[in-house]
């Protein structure tokens, strides 16, 4: 440690007494050193004094993102469902205002997901859960005002849907319809509910199963209602079936994961403290001080055992002559355990640029015997050491990568 | 007219923007990006080679995310955004560090001080020196002594979003200090 790092912790009180002492008394009887701390223990001050602050360039107007400004309302629906969205997106037209209010949805299908409250048709919709939402208006609604529907505001547009007819269908939680006066209606988990239809069929017992039934209204000139009914139904199943297809390929994932990474460690109580994150930090930081090998890049103990990675200086064949000595300094720091320590070399090269890395893990040496440790700390290391290597890597190409 | 009841219940303005600004409205976005810019740039300018880039690459990755950012949650919003720039830079350097691109730092002595005929330094002098000085900086003592120094991080959350631990934030800093001590001129 220089002397100048030592008045820094000095300042900041980390030195130990006998130090600190012997430091203070250097200070006192050498006016250079003295000038030095003084102007030490000025540098914190001078530098807050420094503007933190400075007038930035323009941004990018395209980093503010396109969101219109309707995203309030489309925010929370399911990316899953973007697809169908998309499909229902030519038939369905949704009015808002920067004035306050839920937005109202005038004509054809969403799909809602999450917590919202939105107006179909006239109708109040609160959506708990995910739920398919379509509204037919009344005839002569759109073919009268057409584009002029969103010029409309709320109240007269909220009173020309008062023959709108509704209907939700709930796949998952539950919604609250709200429609002039009548009672609330809670539709759940496999239910739809039409308002505003004089001649609506009623849902088959089916309907009640964990398999909605669905009924959809949509405008599509030039096909029969049962047509586009099948249509959209026939969209749905195979949305539905993505879904499935989606879950099971991130249940593949996860357990693939879990075999490559292994599973996180906790750190157990029994572990001495020689190995724990404090005393591992400090025997890495002395062991650097007398073999200063390379850079420390990485110490992480967030999991059972520690683990430091350090870039070493040399890139030649004997880089690894020093890591001997260095491993040595650290089983030296457990002196009285039976230490084990993992080692993780590896180096790559490309266009003249060479890097060695060094990462190394100890703990007590029975641990070396427990597989889950090893190959979980021997994943978190190398993750550790790819993370830096991939960050090198050039986009054309592959590094020359080795691990040993 | 308001209520005792309905003040209370009234939001501040700026959580009003912040909320509005998270759900995707762009000119709340962008007072945002207007009120937290000076300081997003002024890490820019002293942590990165290309501080225009830079700045602009931590606001398209802040207002990307920015729909996970919680406004009732326990973190404010700069410390969110200097989160995230600080995690920008991190990546940032060890990619520089890998590529080869990291510029060394060079020995040659900084512009000699300002010394009047009452051999007093001018503070303004001082403030250009201190920089030149924390220019020569390694990126990550630099990164310490800024974020701790200049903008008040505390060294746990600095070791947090730079994934080391405490004592390694706290050598980068007494190196860094050591160093600036060094350039500017001290000799033990």
């Amino acid at each position: 440690m220089s002397t100048y790092e030592e008045l820094s912790r000095l300042l900041a009180g980390e030195l130990p007494d006998a130090e600190a002492e012997a430091l203070q008394a250097r200070i006192d009887a050498d006016p250079e050193l003295a000038a030095v701390w003084e102007m030490m223990q000025g540098l914190p001050a001078e530098l807050a004094a420094l503007p933190a602050e400075a007038p930035p360039p323009a941004l990018d107007p395209d980093a503010l993102g396109h969101v219109p400004d309707l995203q309030p309302a489309l925010g929370r629906f399911s990316r899953r469902w973007g697809a169908a969205i998309a499909v229902a997106a030519s038939l369905f037209l949704l009015w808002s205002t920067t004035r306050p209010g839920p937005p109202v949805m005038v004509s054809g299908m969403q799909v809602v997901e999450g917590h919202q409250t939105l107006y179909a048709g006239a109708v109040e919709v609160e959506v708990s859960g995910k739920a398919i939402i379509e509204v037919e208006p009344p005839p002569g609604l759109l073919r009268e005002h057409g584009q002029e529907v969103e010029e409309m505001n709320r109240t007269h547009l909220l009173s020309a849907l008062a023959g709108a007819v509704v209907t939700v269908t709930v796949l998952q939680g539950a919604a609250v319809l709200r429609a002039d006066e009548a009672a609330p209606v809670v539709v759940e988990t496999g239910q739809s509910h039409t308002v505003g239809a004089p001649a609506a069929p009623a849902p088959p017992a089916a309907a009640t199963t964990a398999e909605p039934q669905r009924r959809v209204v949509v405008r599509t000139p030039g096909a029969s209602p049962e047509a586009r009914e099948a249509m959209l139904v026939e969209e749905i199943g195979r949305l539905r079936g993505e879904l499935e297809q989606a879950r099971v390929s991130a249940a593949l994932s996860r357990g693939q994961l879990e075999s490559l990474e292994g599973s996180p460690q906790e750190w157990p109580d029994d572990v001495p403290d020689v190995y724990r994150p404090a005393a591992f930090e400090a025997a890495v930081e002395r062991a650097l001080e007398e073999v200063p090998f390379g850079d420390l890049e990485i110490m992480d103990c967030n999991e059972y055992p520690c683990f430091a990675v350090i870039r070493s200086h040399d890139t030649g064949d004997d880089w690894q002559i020093p890591v001997d000595d260095f491993v040595g300094l650290l089983r030296d720091s457990a002196e009285g355990e039976d230490t084990g320590v993992m080692q993780h070399m590896s180096g790559f090269g490309r266009d003249g640029q060479e890097y060695r890395y060094a990462g190394l893990s100890f703990g007590p040496k029975d641990s070396q015997d427990d597989r889950e440790v090893l190959d979980r700390t021997g994943y978190r290391v190398e993750s550790a050491i790819k993370g830096l290597l991939e960050d090198a890597l050039p986009a054309e190409g592959e590094a020359d990568v080795e691990v040993d | 007219m308001y209520t005792p009841e309905s003040m209370l219940r009234a939001a501040p303005a700026a959580d009003l923007t912040l909320r509005r600004a998270v759900r995707g409205d762009r000119r709340a976005r962008a007072a945002l990006v207007e009120q937290h810019g000076p300081v997003v740039y002024g890490l820019c300018r002293r942590l990165a080679p290309d501080p225009d880039d830079c700045y602009q690459e931590i606001w398209a990755k802040a207002l990307g995310a920015l729909g996970r950012f919680d406004p009732a949650g326990s973190a404010s919003i700069r410390t969110w955004v200097m989160t995230i720039a600080h995690r920008h830079l991190v990546d940032r350097h060890r990619r520089r560090l890998v590529r080869g691109t990291v510029v060394p730092i060079e020995d040659q002595p900084l512009p000699a001080p300002a010394i009047g005929a009452d051999e007093r330094i001018d503070g303004r002098r001082r403030q250009v020196r201190l920089e030149a000085a924390l220019e020569r900086l390694p990126d990550p003592q630099r990164r310490v002594v800024v974020l701790h120094h200049l903008h008040g991080l505390e060294l746990t959350v600095i070791a947090q979003t730079e994934g080391v631990a405490v004592g390694t934030i706290k050598s980068r800093l007494h190196r860094g200090r050591g160093r600036l001590a060094e350039l500017l001129g001290g000799s033990p």
